[in-house]
């Protein structure tokens, strides 16, 4: 969800998992595990980033989940995806605050943390993903206009 | 006539989050009931929600990756050597 293609994703658990194992020795008792896992993964993945160059987050087109979760029925899963679509096209600083805090369900102070950045900024950020989620969803509920019929038109001279 | 009390965007994202505290919960569904048009957008904010924890829910079923594995089965058997091996990084 935050970095597009299942291949990279692994590939940035593997070194989670590497750099999380050699350093359990620093995670301190009775602090969050996830939240730290989190610092990890995130500084894993702009140094990932850095030396790779690799285009960041969602940029590939294509749908991103091949497996959407088995929907009561086919209007829900299409649904699924389109929220998926739509979220893939977030600025990645507004992803990262939703999945951490809608999705996985820490706290404004520990996203925060994460993230290395003011509560005030986190709040913001997640209330500006929300919002443009929802405008382009209901953008995209709308009926398109028949936008090859108004081309043919405009051919023919119409 | 009772006055709607304001429903802020503090109370909509802990709305959302589950954070509200039981009275304010109250006061929130009630402002709910009387706003058509509040009501849509936060139910429509909640699916959006639904739909994004849908997908991470079903990412995490996803069986564990052989190469994961082997790497928590390599660190275990390190642990019981005396000197634990450190990885790079």
């Amino acid at each position: 969800m935050l970095v597009g293609d299942p291949a990279h994703a692994d590939d940035l658990v593997q070194d989670c998992l590497v750099r999380a194992i050699s350093n359990l020795d620093r995670w301190q008792l009775g602090t969050n595990m996830r939240a730290w896992l989190f610092t990890i993964m995130r500084n894993v993945l702009f140094n990932n980033l850095r030396r790779a160059r690799r285009s960041p987050f969602l940029d590939c087109g294509g749908d991103a989940m091949d497996t959407v979760p088995v929907a009561a029925d086919q209007e829900q899963r299409m649904r699924v995806l389109d929220v998926d679509k739509a979220f893939t096209r977030l600025p990645s600083a507004h992803k990262e605050v939703f999945l951490l805090i809608a999705v996985e369900g820490l706290d404004y102070e520990e996203a925060a943390q994460i993230l290395g950045v003011p509560v005030g900024t986190v709040k913001s950020r997640l209330s500006r993903a929300r919002n443009d989620l929802r405008t382009s969803l209901d953008k995209s509920d709308k009926p398109q206009p028949q936008d090859a019929d108004f081309a043919e038109r405009i051919r023919r001279g119409a | 006539m009772k006055l709607q009390p304001p429903i802020t965007d503090d109370d909509i994202e802990a709305l959302l989050t589950g954070h509200l505290s039981p009275a304010r919960r109250r006061v929130v569904e009630d402002a709910l009931g009387a706003q058509p048009d509040l009501r849509r957008r936060v139910e429509a904010l909640q699916a959006d929600q639904d739909a994004l924890r849908a997908i991470a829910a079903d990412l995490l079923s996803e069986p564990i990756p052989d190469r994961f594995l082997a790497l928590l089965d390599a660190d275990a058997a390190s642990l019981d050597r005396p000197a634990r091996r450190r990885h790079g990084t």
